[in-house]
């Protein structure tokens, strides 16, 4: 098998918040061949836009990525110089926002946010790089290009805006894309048109990350899930098997609370319990005050990744020992 | 756009008009009309009598004793209106337009090169501090700045006399024009105006920076230069032009103390003096002058603006 | 009309707007500069009000033969002025009545603010409009140019100075104060206030009013050093406080003219004056920070 494109191994990232310390990634590790769709998905601050923003280098003044390597074509992304990071940001990586209107700028035109990293990067010169806009325009969509290119983002409808973003990201032809939450803010016809576009660029020999805390979305075109929860990874493992059978009670979970259009369930089932307090987690596994199978042992035992399958592995004892969550909650 | 700039035009001519009425009652309300302080001051040997009674005569002439002040002051507006204030009661032989157009260029000009000088300096300032935000060179020179902020311009000037003519024995304290003259008076304003405008820049600059759209240019590979100035900067300068402009129209306006301490020939000192002689055509004359400009620069800044930043257009209803 | 029964919903209110109070304070505690610059406030006004017992000389108490002498001399701390009065006491009655002064021009101020803003933003629709075209058209006065009016108009007494500077300077906080209450105006506790059958007067005093002390307080701290200011200012053009009352404006005035022979004439006045307003500043910053912190 060839080298993964990427490998990212044991991701530690902490915000500091007054007295305490937030560990919004705590020892994330996963692995992108090229050409593969992975989709980081969990509820909102489970940590997976953290992760992936990290890998870049965005995150916050106030974080640090404490430990960890991140290794993309075989080199360190978390322990380059900058310039070098650089570089690749927007050129080798491109990542995607959740929201275009607020991911753009407002004072500048189409064609200078689609064409200025290709200048940056010395890609091509300005009538290319303007060309290449144009052409990715087109792929992801968009009608009249040219015209497009002169205006500004608040001349554009919300789908238009974030199918701007897309080709914007395209432009410079990555490796990877990375796209945290592209859909979330769209309604649901829009959502399939963008999707659509990364499944095809995907067919195209990208390799995409998608960040989502929706496994309806996920699963539209990745081949393999990571599932996370209060900043680390509670499951891992190839789309299709996870979503048959799911190993981990948070899983399962999630199943149970996504709508999927014809699917035919007859109701939602959401999560008992709320999100976690990360400042204040408990010792042991951090989804057991939600847990139907949590023991006394879930509480006090931290867990780690235990394979069940060639490709799967689970952060749950009782999983890995044969227990199971059936739909209905019960076990 | 064209209609947005008409309906503003009405508001200010509206404006106007009753700042001028106000004004007008006010000083009728003075005790002491301009004759009487002419004749004391001639008394003080401040003008001579033949000065006074001329100007006595000028104004009964004009006005006549026995027209009524609401006549009095619709007489004076219609004159206004085309730009003649008529003479001034201090200064006879001169009109008043005339005593503007020679004094508010003085204003202008201290007040324009002031901002001027502090403008270039405050934007790589303020930029400087975001950048560094929670810094020592943050830290550091917002709290230098502060003297300029608390201390008001005259005070600065004064101890500016203290160090440079009183000390060092450097500069003169008084005089007009002159590059050695022009130093003091300017660095007054100067200092204070730094003071606001970088500290002003730099908190446009980090709530600037705190937005997604600069995060996605990193994320671009966007280097230093490329973020911080031409993403950044460029859209924090828009909303610090509202800031310049009436900025600018205030100092213009305000100089009245430095030209005091200086004795420089503006538009403040006259006004000033105007107020104690009561001479009533040049205050009058001035306050509209000067309210005029003042609400011209709200207008051209606000115009501005809109040209500048492409989402706003030239609605009415317009909140920004 | 008194509202007797509180509602849930209205002591929560209470409570969300005394434990905003209680953070701000914590806040302010934290800036050891802003306290500092409290504390030494505070040691002015208490000199201010004990002037009479501090100041080893009187305002009047004139010595031709110490005429302008310089800092330490016998008996002078800082020296005297021209006709040998001691600045060091002239100083301190100077404090006194640029307190007076400023707190009388901040409670006009303040008032005619409070109410105009109160009003416009509660009642909204015309009286708002007319109300804001006031302001605005007060805005574009030069506000120098309207006080020296005024003080020639109406003569140099403490009162009308104070109230001159009160006047011309009511009208940013006004259009704060209705801002507040335009934003407060849609909570719900005030909604259910006026269920209860609260009057726009007791809706003002009991619900909004507490919520904007921050804004407010703000205001307030940089409105005073901004009247001292605007009153030696005034003295500066010869339209201070008429003489024998000391003020801060004229001994500078005077300082001013003899700058070159007796430095110390200027000096003293304008030192204290700069570390007074520097002490507001550090206050008002202080004051600002806690009640809206920006991380």
């Amino acid at each position: 098998m060839a080298a993964p494109l990427l490998e990212v191994e044991n991701l530690r990232t902490e915000f500091a918040r007054g007295e305490s310390t937030i560990h919004a990634v705590d020892g994330l590790s996963y692995s992108l061949e090229p050409g593969e769709a992975v989709a980081i998905v969990g509820e909102s601050g489970s940590g997976k836009s953290v992760s992936v923003r990290s890998l870049l280098r965005l995150i916050p003044r106030h974080g640090r990525i404490t430990s960890g390597s991140a290794r993309f074509d075989g080199k360190d992304l978390l322990a380059m110089k900058e310039p070098e990071l650089r570089h690749i940001r927007g050129n080798q990586i491109a990542f995607v926002f959740q929201d275009a209107m607020t991911a753009m700028n407002p004072t500048l035109t189409l064609e200078k946010q689609l064409t200025e990293h290709i200048i940056w990067h010395e890609l091509a010169g300005k009538s290319e790089a303007r060309q290449r806009a144009i052409d990715a325009m087109t792929s992801v969509g968009l009608d009249q290009p040219e015209v497009r290119l002169k205006q500004y983002p608040f001349q554009l409808s919300g789908g238009m805006r974030q199918r701007a973003m897309i080709a914007s990201a395209l432009v410079s032809r990555p490796k990877l894309l990375i796209a945290d939450e592209p859909t979330t803010a769209l309604d649901v016809t829009l959502q399939r048109q963008i999707l659509d576009i990364l499944k095809e660029r995907k067919r195209d020999g990208m390799s995409i990350i998608l960040i989502t805390h929706d496994l309806g979305v996920a699963r539209y075109f990745c081949d393999r899930v990571i599932v996370m929860y209060a900043g680390r990874a509670v499951e891992r493992g190839p789309m299709r098997d996870l979503l048959e059978s799911p190993g981990h009670p948070y899983t399962t979970g999630l199943l149970e609370s996504t709508l999927e259009i014809g699917a035919g369930k007859d109701r939602l089932q959401p999560i008992p319990g709320n999100p976690p307090n990360m400042a204040t987690l408990p010792p042991g596994c951090p989804f057991a005050p939600r847990c139907p199978l949590a023991e006394e042992r879930c509480r006090v035992e931290p867990q780690s990744l235990i394979p069940i399958g060639p490709d799967r592995d689970v952060a749950c004892w009782k999983v890995s020992e044969g227990a199971t969550l059936h739909a209905s909650g019960r076990s | 756009m064209l209609i947005y700039i008409a309906k503003r035009l009405v508001r200010m001519i509206v404006s106007i008009f009753v700042v001028s009425l106000i004004t007008f009652i006010l000083l009728q309300m003075a005790p002491g009309n301009f004759a009487d302080i002419a004749r004391i001051q001639s008394g003080a040997g401040e003008l001579s009598p033949a000065q006074s009674q001329e100007a006595i005569n000028q104004f009964q002439m004009r006005y006549g004793e026995d027209i009524s002040p609401p006549e009095q002051y619709l007489k004076f507006m219609w004159g206004a209106i085309r730009w003649d204030f008529g003479p001034s009661y201090k200064y006879p032989n001169l009109t008043v337009q005339e005593i503007i157009a020679r004094a508010f260029p003085v204003s202008a000009s201290l007040a324009l090169i002031s901002v001027g000088i502090a403008v270039l300096i405050s934007i790589p300032l303020g930029v400087f501090a975001a950048v560094r935000q929670n810094t020592i060179g943050d830290y550091g020179s917002m709290f230098v700045l502060t003297a300029g902020r608390a201390i008001p311009n005259y005070l600065i000037a004064l101890f500016l006399i203290l160090l440079f003519s009183r000390t060092l024995g450097w500069l003169p304290t008084s005089g007009w024009p002159g590059f050695k003259q022009a130093i003091m008076p300017v660095a007054s304003l100067t200092v204070g105006s730094i003071a606001i405008l970088s500290r002003y820049i730099r908190s446009s600059m980090l709530e600037t920076l705190r937005q997604e759209y600069i995060t996605a240019a990193r994320a671009k590979g966007g280097g230093f230069s490329a973020v911080v100035f031409k993403h950044a900067l460029r859209n924090s300068l828009i909303p610090f032009i509202t800031i310049v402009g009436p900025y600018l129209a205030t100092l213009m306006t305000g100089t009245v103390f430095i030209e005091s301490i200086f004795r420089i020939p503006g538009l403040g000192l006259y006004f000033a003096q105007a107020a104690s002689s009561r001479d009533m055509p040049l205050l009058m004359g001035s306050t509209i002058f000067l309210a005029v400009i003042l609400m011209s620069m709200n207008l051209l800044v606000d115009l501005i603006y809109r040209v500048l930043d492409p989402r706003i257009g030239f609605d009415t209803t317009g909140q920004r | 009309m008194a509202v007797a029964a509180t509602s849930p919903g209205e002591i929560q209110e209470v409570e969300k707007a005394q434990s905003q109070m209680a953070r701000a304070v914590r806040r302010f505690r934290r800036n050891k500069l802003a306290v500092a610059s409290l504390i030494f406030i505070m040691l002015l006004v208490l000199a201010a009000i004990f002037a009479p017992l501090i100041a080893p000389y009187g305002i009047e108490d004139t010595d031709y033969a110490a005429a302008r002498v310089g800092t330490g001399s016998p008996g002078h701390l800082l020296g005297t002025d021209t006709i040998g009065r001691d600045i060091f006491s002239r100083l301190i009655f100077s404090l006194r009545t640029a307190l007076i002064i400023a707190i009388g021009a901040e409670t006009i101020a303040m008032a005619l603010a409070i109410v105009v803003g109160l009003t416009a933003g509660y009642l909204g629709g015309r009286t708002d409009q007319f109300l804001m075209a006031i302001t605005d058209i007060l805005f574009v006065f030069p506000s120098y140019l309207l006080i020296i009016i005024l003080v020639t108009v109406f003569g140099r007494s403490e009162v009308t100075i104070f109230v001159a500077i009160g006047i011309s300077s009511w009208v940013g906080t006004a259009r704060l104060v209705r801002a507040e209450v335009l934003r407060l105006r849609v909570r719900e506790f005030v909604e259910a206030g006026r269920a209860m059958g609260a009057g726009g007067v007791t809706i003002s005093m009991r619900y909004i009013l507490p919520n904007a002390v921050g804004p407010l307080l703000v205001s307030l701290s940089f409105g005073i050093p901004g009247a001292i200011i605007a009153e030696a200012g005034l003295a500066l053009l010869g339209l201070g406080v008429q003489p024998p009352t000391p003020s801060w404006g004229s001994m500078i005035q005077e300082g001013t003219q003899w700058v070159l022979v007796s430095p110390h004439m200027l000096l003293w006045p304008t030192g204290l004056f700069a570390i007074t307003m520097l002490a507001f500043t550090w206050m008002g910053d202080g004051l600002r920070d806690a009640f809206d912190p920006q991380e």
